[in-house]
Parts: C-alpha cells; structure tokens; sequence
C-alpha cells in the first residue's frame, strides 16, 4: 500500500528520442517549464534509464535507434510505464514504409499510453502521463 | 552505551536527521519552483522519492561485485549518522553533556566527507564511463573545496577566547570576540560556496550533470542503492545547516528550551539561501568552478587564518 503511494506520488521521468522532429521533445520540455509544471505531480526528469519510472518516447523507431530502445527498456527497472509521444510514434505518421523505420514503438516494446498530435500538445502530454500515475496507483 | 545508539539511530543521528534533511531538500525544491513561477511539489517529496526507490527493482552491473554496490551506500549512510550523533544539542528536560569529544569539529568533518568518497568510489566500481568522469570530476572538487572548508573551521578555532578549540560547543558558545565576529562575516560567503560544492547545487552541479554525464557516479544505481544514496544527501543538507548554524551564529544565547526550534529555523534559512543561488545561477565548467574556489577563497580563508593566528598569539 504504502509502495503505490510512493510510486504514484514520485513518478521520475525519462525522456527517449527514437528519431523524432524535436517537436515533441520541445513540448516535454515546455511540460516541465512553469505553464503546465508537472513537478507538482513530483515528477521529475532524470538521466538515467536506471532511475525511471516512465519513459517517454518520441519518433518512429529508426533503424539506428532500435537497438537503444530495446536496450533503454532493459534497463528501465520494474515496475515500469512506457508512455509514447506523438503520432510518429503511435502510427511511424509522415515516415510510414520509410526504408529506415522498423517502428512503431508498440512493435518491438509493450506501451501504456498513447498521446496523439503532432507535434502533441502539453495538455496532452500531461493527461498520458496521469494514465501511466494511474498504473502505478491500481499496482499493476 | 544506550544513550550513544539511541544518539546515532534516532536523535540527532538516522531518523531526525531524515526527517529533517528530506524536509530541506522538498523546501529547496519548492521554493526554487516559485522562484520560476511554478507549483513545485509537495514539502513531502523527498519522502515519496525514498518509498518509492526502496520499492523498485534492484539492476547491479554485470562486472561489479553486488557487495560493493550495497556496501559503499550503507557505509556512508552509517558514518554521516555517527557525525550528526556527535552535534551538542541541547533539548529541554534531558540533561546536557555538552564535552562528548574534545575534538568533535573534526571528527563530524571527515566523518561527514565519507559519503562523498563512497559517492566517488560507486562512479568508478560502476565501470561505467559516465560513472567515472562523474567521480573524477567530484574528486577534484571535493580538494577544491575542502581547502577552504579545513581553513576557515581551523581560523575559527584559533579565533575563540582562551586556548584555541576544535570543540563544536566551546567554538559556538566562546567564540564572539571582535575578530571572531570579522571573520565570521567574511567566512559565510565562502561556506555557502563551499556548502553548494558538496551539496552537489547548480553552479556546481558539476558532477551529477544530469544530460552531459547521465547523473554521473550514480547512473548505475537503482532502487535501494540509490535511496541510500538520497538519503546520506539529505543528511549531508542537514549536517551543512547545524554546522551553519553552530560555526557562524551565537546560537547558545538562546534559552535552550528554544535552541533546538531555532536551529531548524536556521536549517531552512541556509536551505532557502542555497535555494536562492540555485536558482539565480547555471552550471559552470568544472575549470572554471577550480578557478573559482583556488583563487577566491583559498586567499581569503589563508589570511582569515593568518589574522586569526596573529591576534590570538
């Protein structure tokens, strides 16, 4: 009981770039700027995958970075949420079929969360991350 | 013998002193979130952080001996609870020892020094890359500012009225002459720069650089280790506010009824002092810092203790 409170209170944050636009990665980090704050949620980016408790990928998954991400999700320590940013992400978007994609994400890793938007919005961004809180809090 | 485990486990040792230090940790958090005009999280985070970190999975690096990645946390979290156990501190209906240790001043220092070294010694027993230019950087560091820190407490020994002292209670409660007072106010800057270095605060987030070295000595620590790891970081926060507050104000004026209340007043001024300054500044490089402590303050504490040698003779 008092380990969900603790994980759902403390959710740290880590952020995965997979071959995206820098959109998306541009409005995690106006998600942790003052307007949408969700240090106050306690969470907080760290980084190293060894700290996390969510990580947030960004991008089609390249070629290039499909061994990372599997590698980044080994190291992530249980229990772990994968929240995926964007509609690269999502559905590989303007990259489908590209002779260098080998994603989406959800094709090689297990993924929670889904926010749309391209670039996603941080309103958006914030209501995936309250799912992957609500992961932690129902101790799945 | 009670009395000494019950110093080191509970008050001022382990339990007080986590309280305490997650309590100044969340308080440097939020007011650094107010400071950039947001919400910041609860006074209660440090202490979600910890729960939560004891309840996640243990990674131990392929080539290091799971020994060492348990031992060197617990080791530094056993001795800066041995330093805190040595604060003379008075509380209303217990009788005080106020002499546990002729010597205590320096007992607290280089006990308080330990977690740093076994901070240091996880970046390289991680053999991680990251892990070890972290250390590196923390080790030099750590001589950059301990030059400074080992002068001003020995100027302020020498500056006491009477035979000079490195007992924490004679040195707060005697030393308020003319040139103890001169010194002191000189001195504060120098341990507030000295307090941000060992604290591992922005100008000098130098080792734990969370996107050029992944956290630095740490990056390989997960769950457990590196609540231990949190945790001697709180109590590192605490044993910089009492030392602030026993080497630089007259805190033994006060009833002791009230010493221990405005000595945790005084904790979380230092705290929003350091906040402050975190706030204000960005990271510096790690020569830059060097420059920093070798060409300011390890001038000025050599002739704070040269004036306070010569006046004391």
């Amino acid at each position: 009981m008092i380990f969900k409170i603790g994980r759902s209170k403390s959710p740290w944050l880590f952020h995965l770039n997979t071959g995206s636009c820098n959109g998306c990665d541009i409005e995690i980090v106006a998600l942790l700027a003052s307007r949408y704050d969700v240090e106050r949620l306690g969470c907080k980016l760290v980084g190293s995958p060894k700290h996390a408790d969510i990580c947030l990928v960004t991008g089609p998954v390249t070629a290039r970075s499909k061994e990372p991400l599997l590698r980044i999700y080994d190291m992530l320590p249980n229990p772990k949420v994968i929240v995926c940013i964007g509609a690269c992400s999502i559905s590989s978007g303007v990259f489908t079929d590209g002779y260098s994609i080998v994603g989406p994400a959800h094709n090689l890793i297990p993924v929670t969360a889904y926010v749309g938007g391209c670039s996603a919005h941080p309103k958006n961004i914030f209501l995936g991350l309250q799912k992957a809180i609500e992961v932690f809090k129902e101790g799945r | 013998m009670i009395s000494y485990i019950l110093s080191i486990l509970i008050f001022p040792g382990f339990l007080f002193s986590f309280l305490l230090g997650g309590l100044m940790d969340s308080f440097r958090r939020k007011l650094k979130a107010k400071m950039q005009l947001r919400i910041g999280p609860p006074l209660t985070q440090g202490f979600y952080d910890i729960i939560k970190l004891f309840s996640k999975e243990t990674l131990i690096p392929e080539n290091m001996p799971w020994v060492l990645y348990f031992i060197t946390p617990i080791i530094g979290v056993v001795s800066i609870s041995i330093a805190l156990s040595l604060f003379p501190i008075p509380l209303p209906f217990v009788k005080f020892n106020s002499h546990k240790i002729p010597f205590d001043l320096i007992v607290i220092f280089y006990l308080s020094e330990v977690p740093t070294i076994c901070y240091l010694l996880f970046g390289y027993f991680t053999n991680s890359i990251f892990g070890q230019i972290g250390a590196s950087r923390k080790a030099q560091l750590l001589f950059a500012y301990n030059v400074p820190m080992i002068l001003i407490i020995t100027a302020l020994a020498f500056s006491v009225n009477g035979s000079p002292t490195f007992n924490l209670f004679d040195l707060a409660a005697k030393g308020f002459n003319t040139t103890s007072i001169f010194l002191k106010i000189i001195f504060i800057p120098i341990f507030i720069l000295c307090s941000l270095a060992k604290l591992k605060l922005n100008p000098f987030s130098i080792p734990n650089a969370e996107q050029e070295i992944l956290e630095g000595p740490t990056v390989e620590a997960s769950g457990p280790a590196l609540a231990l790891f949190e945790i001697s970081h709180f109590m590192e926060w605490v044993i910089l506010g009492f030392l602030f507050s026993y080497l630089f104000l007259p805190i033994f004026i006060i009833p002791t009824n009230l010493i221990l209340i405005s000595i945790i007043l005084i904790c979380f001024v230092f705290a929003s002092l350091l906040s402050l300054l975190e706030a204000a500044t960005a990271r510096i490089e790690l020569n830059q810092a060097i420059n920093i402590f070798v060409k300011f303050t390890w001038p000025i504490s050599i002739l704070g203790l040269l004036l306070a040698f010569f006046t004391h003779v």
